[in-house]
């Protein structure tokens, strides 16, 4: 699963550290002083990481709620962030990470105390409820298994009044979610693309099948889902297949009791472009032309096929329940 | 389109303290003296090369730098060779004859830590600590040598720090100690090394090699860039123009534009136009009557 494991010196003792270590005595285990070292540091490949990258356990130190980008996320109160890890299991060639990190190595900040403390300190100097991303920066579950992020997180926020948990993830790692009684206020957001979409653009991602059946089981079982297509890349039969997909998802999924639905293109930042069409020049999704707006680069028609896609979506579902993910940066 | 450049290019550059460490990588590879000074400089016909820096992290990292300078004629880093430092170490822990990735090098003068990335399924790493002089009392159970520090200070200013490894055979420990270790008994130990050392060169030669390619201009680009004289600027206008027609699959457009332009300016612009005019024919247009590049089959 990982090339190797690094822990931060200062976090040896650290309970959730050992576990980890304990959990792969295989692997290299390296001490080092503080996690930019390896993650930070200048002239990386992400492309070559990618094939074998490595976990590295550290504290997150400064910030750690921030306010979400505008344009990201459903409307319903003040929108923030956290990321208690960096980079994701997956190896989606559209994400933006690959352009935001230097490193493709995960970060696992174990501190999660500290997470729960400002979460909590933020929501009650609102006077508004709040809504916390998780996986803006990696997939919320993907690494459920070795993290246990949401045994730590559901009850946290299950006490805490005014404010929503989004978990987003293309996983199908919901054994833990499933132990807990389902939260009112934690939303499980799952990640669709078509399946001609998926298979060109996501690596290592679990089939539709398998995501669909994992998401029905947390929909009988009480938790609130949500659906998020995005990104949408353009092509000659992108209409088409997301309608197959739609028929799909709603043929199992009862519409009625989603949380939100959302479209987004595929939209990215000029410089991580930039940065990935250099570790992929091979790649024609950063070869094509893109159009500029407001620092971001998106694909020609992109625009014309969100408007079809959201009025086929809304034969589905109600106006109130969707939402178009902004383009602005 | 063929990526690969017509001219031979260094995939993995080994970097080696001692004549004797080098000497049975010499015959395996059949590596060929191409430079006698200021370092022995060796180079195969497969992409492989070898230089023998003598001892000391300055002496390797000058070794260094200097074999990437002679050997690449680019200075972009995706197109440096990988590296590879091979040699002997002591360890205070481990048995004479094994060997090791090294995963983390401190420096013991400065004290800075340099962490080399791990390939997937690696049994056995070791951390390395780098001294000035030979390590008699192998304090820590790590191994200690006088070169990588030098080497990886070097390496990492010009070529992606993945691409760079360590591997040591260990000479020495703490129950058969540095001081008796004679030539017969190095050469000994070294033979122990050869196998394993041979299939990681050979991997790490083809997985540079692979990613060289991958990221270089053929040899047909270097000619024209050279005939037409162009600036750096345009070089690597170029270059990005030349990565997005064949990412594309517009070769066949390139080869017909590149013919037709004899002044640097004007190629680059038609270049770039050419790419453009495909952008005003779809504005507003509909998904469907846009030729994308990832095509409708599957």
């Amino acid at each position: 699963m990982f090339s190797a494991l690094y822990f931060e010196k200062s976090l040896r003792d650290h309970t959730r550290v050992q576990e980890i270590l304990d959990r792969y005595p295989q692997l290299p285990q390296i001490e080092c002083a503080h996690y930019g070292e390896i993650f930070n540091r200048s002239a990386q490949n992400f492309r070559l990481q990618k094939q074998a990258p490595a976990l590295i356990l550290a504290e997150k130190r400064g910030q750690r709620v921030l306010p979400a980008p505008s344009g990201y996320g459903f409307h319903g109160g003040r929108s923030y962030y956290f990321s208690h890890m960096l980079n994701c299991l997956y190896d989606c060639r559209y994400c933006f990470l690959q352009g935001m990190y230097r490193s493709a190595h995960y970060v696992l900040f174990v501190n999660y105390e500290d997470f729960a403390q400002e979460i909590i300190t933020t929501c009650r100097q609102q006077k508004q409820p709040c809504i916390f991303y998780s996986g803006y920066d990696c997939d919320s579950l993907a690494m459920e298994p070795v993290s246990y992020f949401t045994d730590f997180f559901l009850p946290v926020f299950r006490e805490l009044e005014g404010a929503t948990l989004e978990l987003r993830s293309k996983s199908t790692q919901v054994r833990q979610l499933l132990k807990h009684d389902p939260i009112a206020n934690c939303v499980v957001a799952m990640s669709f693309s078509s399946e001609r979409a998926g298979k060109r653009w996501e690596h290592k991602v679990p089939d539709l099948a398998k995501r669909l059946d994992v998401l029905s089981r947390l929909q009988l079982a009480g938790w609130p889902i949500a659906l998020r297509f995005e990104p949408v890349i353009p092509e000659a039969a992108a209409l088409e297949d997301y309608e197959r997909l739609f028929a799909k998802l709603f043929a199992v999924l009862d519409a009625g009791q989603l949380h939100s639905v959302s479209i987004g293109e595929f939209r990215m930042p000029r410089p991580f472009h930039k940065r990935i069409a250099q570790l992929y020049p091979d790649e024609p999704l950063y070869a094509a032309q893109t159009i500029a707006r407001d620092g971001l680069l998106s694909l020609e028609a992109g625009d014309a096929l969100i408007s079809k896609l959201e009025a086929r979506l809304l034969e589905y579902i109600v106006t109130e329940q969707y939402y178009r993910c902004a383009a602005d940066a | 389109m063929n990526t690969q450049d017509q001219r031979p290019r260094t995939g993995l550059l080994i970097v080696v303290a001692h004549g004797l460490e080098a000497r049975a990588l010499l015959e395996r590879f059949d590596l060929r003296l191409i430079q006698p000074r200021p370092f022995r400089l060796y180079a195969s016909a497969s992409g492989l090369a070898l230089t023998i820096s003598g001892m000391g992290k300055t002496a390797s990292a000058a070794a260094t730098a200097h074999a990437c300078a002679t050997l690449c004629r680019e200075e972009d880093s995706l197109q440096m060779p990988g590296l590879l430092n091979y040699g002997i170490a002591g360890h205070g822990a481990a048995a004479v004859g094994t060997s090791f990735m090294v995963n983390r090098i401190m420096d013991a003068g400065s004290g800075r830590s340099y962490y080399p990335t791990l390939r997937a399924g690696l049994k056995a790493s070791t951390a390395l600590i780098t001294v000035d002089r030979p390590e008699l009392e192998y304090p820590e159970a790590v191994a200690y040598d006088m070169e990588a520090s030098g080497f990886w200070a070097a390496g990492s200013s010009m070529t992606e720090p993945d691409r760079i490894q360590i591997f040591k055979l260990i000479s020495d420990n703490p129950s058969q100690h540095a001081s008796r270790l004679g030539k017969t008994e190095l050469e000994r130990v070294l033979s122990k090394a050869v196998e394993p050392a041979v299939a990681l060169i050979s991997e790490l030669l083809q997985n540079n090699m692979d990613h060289i390619a991958r990221h270089g201009l053929p040899g047909q680009c270097h000619q024209v860039m050279q005939k037409l004289g162009l600036t750096q600027t345009q070089r690597h206008q170029f270059r990005k123009l030349f990565f997005r027609y064949s990412a594309l699959g517009r070769q066949q457009q390139w080869q017909e534009l590149i013919a037709s332009r004899r002044e640097p300016r004007a190629l680059i612009q038609r270049l770039t136009v050419e790419l453009a005019a495909d952008e005003a024919d779809c504005i507003g247009a509909d998904s469907k009557s846009v030729n994308w590049p990832w095509g409708a089959s599957e």
